[in-house]
């Protein structure tokens, strides 16, 4: 019910204000919800910076923070130096890579206006960074923060390439008019979605990818969420596909199993950013009897 | 008269005897005697001196350390047997350790001497508890544990960041932002959990285990901040102490619980704070500071706090059957190893490593 409520205020965003506001100045993100990161799904999004002062994204409490300027601790932060607000409505924010030594002096309330710690390289950190992550407690989600944040410009739809479909025996490059036999493959395709304000190949994952075959649907994935499920992160609206179901190599994107009849079909994929653009690929096939 | 001598005469040497019969009772002063001092900056480093030590097979001479971003082993003759610099995030244990940068993809395990053991192809930071190999995922929502070989042995990913974390021989508790309390077994298979209630903010802040499971304590939650100590009693564990405490720490709160469970200490504000299971009751510290660390010493049945204070460090000595301070003394830096073994402390501050020996007198 609240993806839904999340996925309508995210649909009407044009006519109202976002739940929340960036919590720095640069909307130059490198990393999306649900990109691959790290052997497992990326759980926020990761905004390039050159050490600005990180904000709350909306009024609420510090309930947790860490220095890496502290003293030894037991366990080891990935997130480097980093900050946990908790909001209404059992959100939390999580505010990862800040520079050591630069977080706030006295955790409390904070509002919008407050400056909690600078961007920073501080963690699993590839150069100054911010991490931005949600929580949903009722929930018990990761949802993803650009559902919540206000729209930023983005013009570059997802790209698609090399659609393949892996049978048992040999693997088949997904063409118009490509002659596939029938039965049961896997489909894989390269889908990312290119960022216009990152100079380096930085692929993101777009929000939703669908496939159709014949006009129906066969996999619908959104990135709007990650859950736990038996120990490890999962889309929860996809099936439950865990990161090593979806991922297999470097972008290739495993997009289920398909069933293919014998006659003449059609297989398009469609991709959608949450700017709102799309990119759709689709093919003729004939399907030969085996 | 005489009658009235004699049971002066009698008194006397009865309080004599007493005198060397029972002298502990008299109160005895604790002396540290420094033994060697070793200047770490003078030491080649990456150069293995494993040869060095008498006798390498005997684990207990070998201690390893990490202080001022260098970390290494010592012989407890003071002979510097491994030294290196710390990278981004460095673990050491008894027989290996794990030297990483801030995004390492691959963890290189490597032996006392510097050579390569094994290497796990992962991604995030490497924790030795005693000789079990953890990795803490990069987002610190996930947990796996490794065998001596490399090869994964369990692995859990949470919703929220693990915000602490204590381990022994065959399991490991965790804490994490959801409030929650978790003892994962050998096998990762959960096998406790745990949600304390009752605060307006439920988050873990401090949880540790004794060797035996049969005790945890932690500190959790905010408006109030509680410290609750469980016992495993049947199948799980029941809360057997409760005490709200004036803190309102927002970080992870260093706790340790003795081996047999008896004695918790924990932050409380400006004085570390311990707690006594027969009794039930906790009191303050008289030294102020953060808690860091606790050592242990069976044979004088003392314990050894390291502390932060005043962008310092400090080293108080307690004596849990007294229930008083000993001693404490400041010392001129916040990094600060301490090793206790035997009767011995090797204490390790501004790149040198000292070796004072106890004594009772």
């Amino acid at each position: 019910m609240r993806r839904f409520i999340m996925s309508i205020i995210f649909l009407l965003s044009g006519f109202f204000c976002f739940a929340f506001d960036w919590p720095i100045g640069g909307r130059n993100i490198s990393s999306t919800f649900g990109s691959k990161g790290y052997g497992t799904f990326y759980q926020g999004i990761k905004l390039n910076s050159r050490g600005e002062k990180v904000h709350p994204s909306e009024k609420g409490e510090i309930i947790y923070y860490h220095d890496e300027s502290g003293p030894f601790s037991k366990l080891p932060s990935g997130l480097g130096s980093f900050i946990i607000v908790e909001h209404e409505g059992e959100l939390k924010t999580v505010y990862g890579h800040l520079r050591k030594g630069s977080v706030i002096e006295t955790p409390g309330e904070v509002d919008p206006a407050a400056v909690l710690g600078e961007s920073g390289d501080t963690g699993f950190a590839y150069g100054t960074t911010l991490f931005f992550g949600v929580i949903d407690g009722e929930l018990q989600q990761l949802i993803n923060p650009l559902l919540l944040l206000p729209p930023f410009e983005d013009k570059r739809p997802p790209v698609i390439k090399s659609p393949t479909m892996e049978f048992r025996e040999t693997d088949i490059s997904v063409a118009d008019n490509v002659v596939v036999p029938s039965g049961t493959c896997r489909l894989t395709a390269t889908i990312y979605d290119p960022s216009e304000h990152v100079d380096f190949f930085s692929p993101m994952a777009p929000y939703s990818i669908t496939v159709f075959l014949g006009g129906e649907t066969i996999t619908s994935i959104e990135f709007d969420a990650l859950e736990i499920t038996n120990g490890s992160l999962k889309l929860p609206g996809s099936s439950g596909i865990s990161y090593s179901d979806f991922y297999s190599e470097e972008w290739v994107l495993n997009l289920g199993e398909i069933e293919l009849q014998p006659g003449k079909t059609q297989l398009e994929i469609v991709a959608r950013d949450l700017g709102e653009n799309e990119t759709s690929v689709l093919y003729n096939l004939n399907v030969e009897k085996q | 008269m005489s009658n009235r001598k004699t049971v002066i005469v009698v008194l006397i040497v009865l309080a004599f005897l007493y005198l060397f019969l029972f002298p502990p009772f008299l109160g005895k002063e604790l002396v540290f005697n420094p033994v060697w001092i070793k200047d770490l900056t003078t030491m080649e480093l990456g150069r293995s001196n494993i040869e060095l030590t008498v006798d390498n097979d005997d684990a207990e001479r070998i201690i390893p350390f990490t202080s001022d971003n260098l970390f290494g082993y010592l012989s407890t003759a003071g002979e510097v047997l491994y030294l290196n610099r710390a990278l981004y995030h460095t673990t050491v244990s008894q027989e290996r350790f794990v030297n990483s940068s801030n995004v390492p993809s691959t963890l290189v395990v490597r032996n006392r001497e510097g050579s390569i053991d094994y290497s796990i192809d992962t991604n995030g930071y490497a924790v030795f508890a005693e000789d079990r190999l953890f990795v803490l995922s990069p987002n610190r929502n996930g947990i796996a544990e490794y065998n001596d070989r490399g090869a994964l042995r369990w692995r859990r990913e949470l919703l929220a960041p693990i915000t602490c974390i204590d381990f022994n021989e065959n399991s490991c508790i965790i804490g994490n932002l959801s409030g929650e309390v978790i003892i994962f077994n050998s096998d990762g298979e959960k096998v406790f959990a745990f949600t304390p209630t009752g605060s307006k903010i439920e988050v873990i802040y401090g949880c540790t285990m004794t060797r035996d499971e049969q005790f945890i304590a932690v500190i959790a939650g905010l408006y109030p901040q509680r410290f609750i100590v469980l016992e495993h009693r049947g199948d799980s564990y029941k809360p057997i102490y409760t005490e709200i405490l004036e803190t309102e720490l927002r970080r992870e709160a260093a706790m340790y619980i003795s081996e047999k469970g008896d004695i918790v200490y924990f932050e409380g504000g400006k004085h570390p704070r311990v707690f006594f299971n027969s009794e039930k009751f906790s009191q303050p510290i008289n030294s102020e500071g953060r808690l860091i660390t606790v050592s242990e010493n069976k044979e004088y049945m003392l314990h050894f706090l390291t502390l932060e204070h005043n962008d310092g460090g400090k080293i108080a000595v307690f004596d849990p059957r007294k229930g008083k301070l000993v001693t404490d003394f400041h010392i001129e830096s916040s990094d600060v190893f301490l090793n206790v073994s035997k009767n011995s402390l090797f204490l390790g501050f501004e790149k040198k490593v000292v070796r004072l020996d106890m004594q009772m007198r």
